[in-house]
């Protein structure tokens, strides 16, 4: 008699025992992948429409277009919510044995390495998902084919649809281990859930207090910044999302994020088969296996939900802040831990625990609290010595973000949309001395009031190469110090660019007051008021006057300017009190009536024009 | 031949096994007594390589058994509450221990099935208890492991099955090499398959005895001693495990040979007296009251 049972003979008699899950799975692919995605390509392929931001090109392209965005965002969608669920029972129902005695003994009796059930089990939940998927994925292609085969999408659509199911793949299999690890962290069905809760949200709790906690006890805190998103994708949920968010906008600068998560997916797929190695048969039916991961995990549990509720607290009142956050924190630490001994004891009698944990648990939070109250051991004041500083980059980041044609965002683009130029991440190094000036003087007027203020990041570069981020306001009292900013080069160089791009020389040009009468000029006409908005631009070009039109904005008239005979996108140009030559030209040659509108706006919309 | 040495196993708090040492051999039909709790089923599970041991070890033939797939394809375990995979049928389980037991006798299993009048494709969880039971024997048998593992399996088979596995583990030990090891409470049942006992009691083996020896070396006496003897004197000359008496008549249970009891009895000379044979029941309750497991006086 031998005991070397292949792992395919294993694989196939478990896959017997489990048969529901893969008919499940190509069901729900089935049906949600290809019935609603061929209905979707059906409708896709009899629109009549096509879009207006591109005229020249032909119908069939707008339709290859639609029939391409639907492969590679709608179905990516639907795919990886799939397989977010599909990893979740796949992993739950694959390993649930362990959460019964009689189960455990009928698997631990086999004669069967624990390496080799687990790889079989693993690969199996694995399958369950991706056969079902592959397929869904080809008939897919299939689908799309026949509607973009004639143009340059064919080659597009084969390569964006096999780096999107590579994306699902690691999707699937990071969550998927996640939740092995939550089943194997657990003895039954409730801690297991709480477990997959903490193994994929804890990371995504701390990123939380990060963004939204430390900017409550903090006014310098940065929300959006890539190293914070990277420490969240560590999580495998979020990761798993954030994971997607590649695999919807595409792979540009993100395979290092990909390897990452590869990486921690293999991490958590080894601790997996250890634990499942060791994992004592005995523990089934309890609430946590291990008691060392149990108490982490409740103390982990606890001081997040502290910190959360005590600023949600903090929030909520209007006076007597601090003592709020702190009856808050108390109060969610009681909470969560009672919650937590509860689910992992499988008893509500005792919920309190172990008390020296729960006394641990209580005065961590504590301290915690009591360190955001105390503003972080003065984190807001913070700024890195001046010898210390290679240079002081400044985002910034709203300019005139009202419609018009100035915003800076902080995505690292510069394009156009239908509200105007939108100028994002202008990496500014500005000259270190009057960078740092005005940095601390930024920091002095944290608490001042002012009549207008907008908000900018800075980044400290410090010669040991570390980088320390902060968000200023920038206060009407010290405006002036921000044209070092404007003055500095690489401002400059983004600024004046997108200035220029504002006077390519349009098809058709308009201007409109405020009573909404209008005029359509003359290709003369336009060349010279835009020749004097360029010089009434140039003359007024500084932090103050920007700030100005910002917050005291009176617009006289606005000047569209439109690229394309559909009259739409257009750029606006708004013309401020203070650009006297504009408004000149505008009142000594212009006559501007009430029937007068754009030749091209809605030519070929009258429902719409109407 | 499976060896256990200074075994121990705590769950938690609980100590289910606590220094146990015993040596099953081989071809023998091994009883595994034991009050509640004593902690046959953790032993059994130890043996089956489901447990790891605390401490000590669970040798079978010469190896650890823990996560030891060649020894643990020679044993196979019955639980008291034995899982069936959900919906199945026999067959299907049949197929499925095929997988894991690659000499599963297929014919025997069917020849089995229709001696015990178990229809091979019925749900499972249509079967009665006692049905149960004799699947899991049958499939026990049918693996060819080497050593079977049964744990209470004889509660809920009524009397002619009962018979009927007990001829079935003695046909097949008859033709292979096969050594049946039960834990069962029916010390009746047990009494005229086993040929070796071991009695658990808190988690410790009280004794491990060839069954014939056991019985060879405890001996209910009852005797009336003669006016003038001193009881206490008479009773002081054996090893009393109990004793009571009913008018005149005293009856021990003690530990001693035949011959011993005999020359004694000679010695002491009382007006009446014989030795009578124990049943296992009659030790078990004997060896395990003298360790304080004694629930005579339920008066509250």
């Amino acid at each position: 008699m031998t005991s070397q049972i292949s792992l395919f003979k294993i694989m196939n008699a478990e896959t017997k025992k489990r048969k529901w899950i893969p008919a499940l799975s190509t069901v729900t692919q089935l049906i949600l992948g290809i019935i609603v995605f061929t209905l979707l390509v059906g409708n896709a392929s009899s629109n009549t429409y096509y879009y207006i931001d591109n005229p020249t090109a032909s119908k069939e392209t707008f339709i290859a277009r639609d029939i391409f965005s639907l492969a590679t965002h709608y179905f990516f969608v639907i795919e990886g919510i799939i397989a977010m669920a599909g990893a979740f029972i796949c992993a739950m129902f694959s390993f649930d044995y362990l959460f019964n005695k009689n189960k455990v003994d009928f698997y631990h009796a086999l004669p069967v390495k624990r390496e080799k059930m687990f790889t079989a089990l693993s690969i199996n939940g694995f399958l369950y998902w991706l056969i079902p998927a592959f397929i869904t994925h080809v008939i897919a292609y299939f689908i799309c084919l026949p509607h973009v085969v004639k143009t340059e999408f064919f080659g597009m659509l084969s390569k964006e649809m096999s780096v999107q199911f590579t994306i699902l793949i690691l999707t699937y299999l990071g969550v998927y281990f996640a939740f092995i690890l939550g089943v194997l962290l657990s003895g039954n069905y409730i801690s297991t859930l709480a477990n997959m809760g903490i193994v994929s949200c804890a990371i995504t709790i701390i990123y939380l207090i990060w963004t939204l906690v430390l900017q409550e006890y903090t006014e310098t805190a940065i929300a959006n910044m890539d190293k914070i998103e990277l420490f969240a994708s560590l999580s495998p949920l979020p990761g798993a999302i954030g994971l997607f968010d590649v695999g919807f906008n595409g792979l540009e600068n993100k395979i290092g994020y990909c390897i990452i998560y590869i990486l921690i997916t293999i991490i958590m797929a080894v601790i997996s088969l250890f634990l499942y190695k060791n994992r004592k048969s005995e523990t089934s039916e309890k609430g946590a296996v291990y008691k060392p991961v149990q108490n982490v995990f409740t103390v982990i549990v606890t001081v997040l939900a502290a910190v959360l509720i005590g600023s949600l607290f903090r929030e909520l009142s209007n006076g007597a802040q601090d003592f709020w956050s702190i009856v808050g924190a108390l109060m969610g630490a009681v909470l969560a831990y009672s919650l937590i001994s509860i689910i992992f004891n499988a008893s509500a009698k005792n919920f309190l625990g172990n008390k020296a944990l729960f006394i641990t648990s209580i005065c961590v939070s504590a301290v915690l609290q009591l360190i955001f109250i105390t503003g972080l051991f003065g984190y807001d004041n913070y700024i890195p010595k001046k010898e210390k500083l290679e240079s002081i980059t400044i985002l910034p980041n709203t300019f005139r973000d009202d419609g018009a044609n100035l915003l800076l965002g902080d995505d690292g683009e510069v394009f156009f949309n239908y509200e105007g130029l939108q100028i994002s991440n202008v990496d500014i190094k500005v000259p270190l001395d009057e960078g740092y000036a005005l940095a601390e003087r930024m920091v002095q007027a944290r608490t001042e009031d002012s009549e207008y203020m907008v908000y900018c990041t800075v980044r400290f570069n410090l010669k040991n190469g570390r980088k320390i981020y902060r968000e200023y306001y920038i206060r009407d009292t010290f405006i002036d110090m921000v044209d070092c900013v404007l003055n500095a080069e690489g401002y400059k160089e983004t600024f004046y660019k997108i200035s220029t791009q504002n006077f390519i020389k349009p098809l058709g040009v308009t201007v409109e007051d405020n009573n909404f009468d209008g005029a359509t000029l003359t290709e003369k006409e336009a060349d010279e008021l835009l020749a004097c908005y360029e010089k009434d631009f140039d003359s007024h070009y500084s932090a103050e006057e920007l700030f100005k039109e910002y917050y005291d904005y009176s617009d006289m008239y606005r000047i569209e300017c439109y690229y394309n005979e559909k009259g739409w996108p257009s750029v606006n140009l708004p013309i401020p009190e203070n650009y006297t030559e504009t408004i000149k030209y505008i009142e000594e040659n212009l006559e501007l009536t009430d029937t007068a509108d754009s030749p091209y706006l809605y030519k070929d919309y009258p429902a719409i024009a109407e | 031949m499976i060896e256990i040495t200074n075994l121990h196993k705590e769950f938690d708090d609980i100590t289910a096994l606590e220094s146990v040492t015993a040596c099953i051999e081989e071809g023998h039909v091994y009883g595994l007594i034991g009050t509640n709790g004593a902690g046959k089923s953790t032993l059994l599970r130890t043996i089956a390589g489901i447990y790891r041991p605390d401490r000590g070890n669970v040798k079978v033939d010469g190896e650890e058994v823990y996560e030891n797939t060649e020894l643990k394809a020679k044993i196979f375990y019955i639980s008291d509450d034995q899982f069936f995979l959900s919906g199945s049928t026999p067959q299907v389980m049949a197929d499925h221990y095929k997988t894991y037991y690659p000499g599963f006798d297929t014919e025997r299993f069917e020849k089995l099935l229709g001696i015990l009048d178990l229809d091979k494709n019925r749900k499972i969880s249509t079967f009665s208890k006692g049905m149960k039971k004799q699947l899991s024997v049958v499939i026990g048998i049918c693996v060819g492991s080497k050593y079977l593992l049964c744990d209470e399996t004889f509660d809920g088979l009524d009397p002619v099955m009962r018979q009927a596995v007990k001829r079935l583990f003695v046909d097949e030990m008859d033709k292979r090499d096969f050594t049946p090891i039960i834990a069962s409470h029916n010390l009746r049942e047990l009494e005229d398959i086993c040929e070796h006992v071991g009695l658990l009691h808190k988690g410790g083996v009280v004794f491990s005895k060839d069954l014939d020896e056991m019985k060879l070396g405890v001996y209910k006496i009852q005797f009336v001693p003669g006016a003038d003897t001193d009881k206490k004197s008479m009773m002081s000359a054996f090893d009393v495990l109990t004793s009571s008496l009913t008018g005149s008549l005293i009856t021990m249970t003690v530990r001693a040979s035949r011959e011993e009891i005999e020359s004694k009895m000679l010695e002491l000379s009382p007006v009446f007296w014989e030795i009578l044979p124990l049943s296992l029941e009659e030790i078990f309750i004997n060896e395990t009251e003298v360790l304080g497991y004694d629930f005579t006086d339920l008066t509250v």
